[in-house]
């Protein structure tokens, strides 16, 4: 089928105009090289991403349309095809809207760090990526699928290294190579087994004969690899720390959003058994929120707090989707459908609020050139809607109301609650209600994280001298962070009627079965939110509109014990904060404490007081530097055979020739 | 019918809080041979504090003085959607992940206030106050959600009906889920074996340090909430408690509701005696107290994944 305009309805032309946008853009770039302008490059990059969102907006629930981009691009041994339908469009519709809004973001960012990045070279790079991405969500084939997967790690790579002057940012760069490069062995020795199964290298033919699992397996660690489940997700803090901010927002949002699409485009059909990859992906994914949430409340720097926060919340969809898998097999389609909702849900309420949360940090980093939290403080003041919006932000990713993040978890916790309700065996059910417990702990946890990094960032007394010069980075960031609380807030209060937004995409990988209309109670959060808000605004207006201000507003140091106004020194710090919590799981943490007094009468006297908190990050001390150390070993052995010396590699061919001569006597 | 339940319920939300701890005083007072302040002390208090004027810190923000109401305004819905007494006008489903967000939602909105005055001693508190969240939390969910899952409702009012039958013959369950709410409850409130409310030392308290920089109508707010929550908590518990009795199900209505409130008395009572008894515990031993309010909880999810 070649590409006809005629038979395309308008508005999934759009993305097409939307794809050939970002292509010319990518174009220019090339021309304009060194002296691209970033308000320009973000402009097009909005406009692109535009038309993308309406199309893809205005094509979801049509009848899939699939055809041949270009009939001349024939890989190999599968065409370029793709397919719109109504997942495709899901997912392009967040990464649309996401994007649209890092585009509006970025040039504030790029203009702080203009002497670090080539601009040509980085808007080159966000291109490739961007469509790259766009057309391996709406790949129809393996091949195509693989081609612009690679495109996009590649492009992502050059992204995380665009400050490359840095030794940081080369070193993460080459974590997420090493680590892309793993994914696509897995995903590619999957897609050649499916494609020995099945015969066919389309996507669409490889659920109707028979179910097999060990391809499934292989895709699935391929894509959480890549998506940063544990105990994969070692190269986010590094990568996601040291990229430009508005990369670190891609990365980790859109480009988990492509490895969630096929997660569910491809495992959540019944082509494999269910009950395996469901029990693994449970099991991986209550692990993952543990260690992300953990690890995020020990974090110092904040872009690493919050990429240790995906991988949290990649645990909660990994569980929903594990639940969506488990209730397939056991043929209780209500559940699966309400478990695949929550996960996607989740997907878009993650992206949209770590995007957000993202940007907030980003210019908490361009203003006062630091993520260490222990050189920040007291910026509410100086920033007040960066502050607000990262405040309400964290509600949305702490699962707190009114916002859409506690309407997706609450979904988690109710497809959780079904499973332990349903007929399952004993063992599913008494693991069901022990990870609602363990879900409960990871919020409270995740709170404790969320109100650290305010609580540090923004409030108390500023830590160091650059926060006095701090002001907002720019109107775009702050407009863009409100954008993104709006829609949270938006989705947060009509839960019920994106939740049925969300059910034909569904339809694509579950059974079609009537639409269950409740999925979420209508009145419980925004009726509940409401009372709450008038209830507060009463109080308010009681005890401070009432009360005359002058009677006895009195401004006044903080208590300070008497010592005199104490410094900001004095004052909590993260590390401090998250003492309590780390002390108890010293053992995962690999937390240890060193305190020296130095002085004549050491209890009371004490001249030098030292103190010193370590943690080490288990799994990289235990697993991946054992690993790498014997991955060099065995290299260095293989290299000892390949020393560049002619006379070996005469001596090779010789031997070679011995052994074939000695074979063909044999034969 | 329904506009004397909500009279008698505003009437109690408001009236009810100050005088169980006045009670809890008054015991605890007794028990230490003092003659003690009156049980209306706490109203006393509360009048004071409003009528006085406020010093606010000069390093807070907006977040400072708005918890507080943000806060109150919060646990008033609470405790329109929890059935923590037998009587209360119906409103909508109440959730129990939803209520126990919401007071997650206090809580973050606690911290903050306590981080933004930047004082060393409100972050202890801070700091604390989450570590002990954080390890009650689970007991909390596993006492509900053991619950729900013998009702096959998430609703706490349709768990916690006098009409719902289902329920009536698992008096083990409730017992150990009232036991585990209760235990649970005096961590969340900061209550005896955890946290001396009484002593005025910065550096061992959690719940006082927190809201050390809070004064005057400000520190009023806080406090009320506080009771309140106290008496949600405790009156949730005191259900439990009430429902493991048969004879419970079979009296009518307004006796069921006069033993809610005598019930939530006898709390207050029971945590002066606890208090009277007992010494705090250490902050590193606090963890090992949790975990028999943990403990309780599986003993409750056992039981329900059993029975169903």
């Amino acid at each position: 089928m070649s590409f006809n305009p005629e038979m395309v309805p308008p508005c999934t032309l759009a993305i097409g105009y939307g794809l050939g946008v970002w292509v010319a853009a990518a174009l220019v770039v090339f021309l304009t090289a060194e002296r691209a302008k970033h308000t320009f490059f973000s402009f097009l990059l909005f406009m692109g991403s535009f038309f993308i969102g309406i199309g893809a907006f205005f094509s979801y629930q049509q009848k899939a349309i699939s055809f041949n981009l270009l009939p001349c691009c024939y890989f190999a041994i599968a065409p370029l095809t793709i397919r719109i339908d109504t997942l495709a469009c899901f997912f392009l519709t967040i990464v649309a809207l996401v994007v649209c809004a890092l585009a509006i973001f970025s040039p504030a960012y790029l203009k702080a760090y203009k002497d670090r990045l080539h601009p040509g070279i980085y808007w080159h790079c966000i291109f490739m990526f961007m469509l790259a991405l766009t057309l391996t969500l709406l790949s129809t084939n393996a091949i195509c699928f693989l081609i612009f997967w690679e495109t996009m790690s590649l492009a992502a790579m050059a992204l995380i290294a665009s400050d490359h002057i840095r030794q940081k940012a080369r070193h993460a760069a080459l974590i997420y190579m090493g680590i892309t490069t793993i994914s696509t062995v897995l995903i590619f020795a999957s897609f050649l087994w499916y494609y020995r199964h099945f015969h066919s290298w389309y996507f669409a033919d490889w659920h109707a004969a028979g179910s097999i699992t060990f391809p499934a397996l292989l895709l699935f660690f391929g894509l959480a690899v890549k998506a940063g489940v544990w105990p994969f997700h070692i190269w986010m803090s590094y990568a996601q720390a040291e990229a430009p901010s508005p990369v670190t927002a891609f990365m980790s949002t859109v480009m988990k959003v492509v490895g969630l699409y096929t997660f569910i485009r491809l495992l959540i059909l019944d082509n494999n058994d269910g009950l395996v990859l469901g029990y693994i992906a449970i099991t991986l994914g209550t692990v993952s929120i543990i260690w992300g949430s953990l690890f995020a409340l020990l974090e110092r720097d904040l872009k690493r707090l919050l990429s240790y926060s995906s991988v949290e919340n990649i645990g909660i969809i990994l569980i929903a989707l594990g639940v969506c898998l488990v209730a397939r097999h056991d043929k209780q389609i209500d559940l699966a459908y309400l478990a695949l909702v929550a996960a996607l849900f989740h997907t878009i309420n993650h992206s949209l609020c770590k995007a957000g949360l993202f940007v907030g940090a980003g210019c908490i980093e361009a203003v006062t050139h630091t993520r260490d939290l222990a050189f920040l403080g007291g910026l509410a003041r100086r920033m007040p809607w960066t502050a607000a919006c990262f405040l309400a932000n964290s509600l949305a990713i702490t699962a707190l109301p009114p916002f859409n993040g506690f309407a997706s978890k609450w979904m988690v916790y109710q497809s959780l609650f079904k499973l332990t309700m349903s007929d399952a065996q004993v063992i599913d059910r008494i693991s069901g209600l022990s990870i609602v417990g363990i879900l409960s702990l990871v919020g409270t946890l995740s709170l404790a994280c969320y109100t650290k990094a305010i609580g540090i960032c923004f409030l108390g007394r500023p830590r160091s001298e650059m926060i006095n010069q701090a002001n907002e980075l720019s109107h775009s960031a702050v407009v863009v962070q409100i954008f993104f609380v709006v829609i949270c807030l938006a989705m947060g209060l009509t839960v019920p009627y994106v939740a049925s937004l969300l059910w034909p995409a569904c339809c694509e990988v579950l059974p079609k079965v009537e639409q269950v209309h409740n999925l979420f109670p209508v009145p419980l959060q925004t009726v509940t939110c409401i009372a709450v808000a008038i209830t507060c605004f009463a109080v308010w207006f009681l005890f401070y509109l009432a009360k005359r201000p002058d009677t006895g507003l009195k401004k006044y140091v903080t208590w300070d014990c008497g010592y005199g106004n104490l410094p900001a020194r004095a004052e909590e710090t993260g590390t401090s904060f998250s003492e309590s919590i780390a002390r108890i799981f010293a053992p995962i943490l690999r937390y240890r404490m060193i305190t020296e007094i130095q002085g004549k009468d050491r209890r009371h006297f004490p001249e030098i007081i030292k103190f010193e908190s370590i943690t080490s990050p288990l799994l990289e001390g235990l697993i991946y530097r054992p690993s790498m150390r014997v991955i060099l070993i065995l290299s260095r052995a293989i290299a000892k055979l390949q020393t560049g010396s002619i006379h070996l590699y005469l001596l090779y061919v010789f031997m070679t020739l011995l052994v074939l001569i000695g074979i063909g006597i044999r034969l | 019918m329904a506009i004397f339940e909500w009279i008698s319920f505003v009437a109690v939300v408001f009236i009810l809080p100050p005088l169980v701890l006045g009670v809890l005083c008054k015991t605890k007072a007794r028990l230490q041979n003092r003659i003690g302040a009156s049980i209306f002390q706490p109203y006393f208090d509360l009048y004071k504090l409003f009528s006085k004027g406020e010093t606010v810190s000069e390093v807070t923000s907006w977040i400072f003085r708005n918890a507080a109401a943000i806060n109150f305004a919060v646990v008033i819905v609470v405790a329109l959607l929890v059935p923590w007494l037998t009587f209360k006008p119906a409103f909508v489903g109440a959730d129990l992940i939803l209520v126990i967000y919401m007071f997650a939602l206090t809580r973050f909105f606690t911290v903050l206030a306590a981080l933004d005055a930047g004082s060393a001693f409100s972050g202890f508190g801070a700091s604390r106050e989450v570590t002990m969240a954080m390890l009650v939390e689970p007991a909390v969910i596993f006492c509900f959600a053991s619950l729900a899952c013998v009702a096959r409702t998430s609703d706490l009012s349709v768990i916690f009906s006098c009409d719902n039958f289902s329920l009536s013959h698992n008096n083990a369950l409730w017992l150990m889920a009232g036991l585990g709410l209760f235990l649970s409850s005096l961590v969340e409130l900061s209550r005896m074996p955890v946290d001396d409310p009484t002593t005025h030392l910065e550096l061992t308290m959690v719940h006082e340090a927190m809201i050390l920089e809070n004064s005057g109508p400000n520190l009023a707010l806080v406090l009320f909430t506080h009771y309140l929550k106290m008496c949600i908590l405790w009156g949730i518990a005191a259900q439990c408690f009430l429902r493991s009795i048969s004879y419970f199900w079979t009296v009518g209505p307004l006796i069921q509701g006069a033993l809610s409130l005598g019930a939530l008395f006898c709390m207050g009572v029971i945590v002066a005696i606890i208090e009277g008894t007992l010494v705090k515990l250490r902050w590193t031993k606090l963890p090992q107290f949790i975990a028999f309010a943990v403990a309780m909880g599986l003993f409750c999810v056992l039981i329900a994944v059993m029975r169903g």
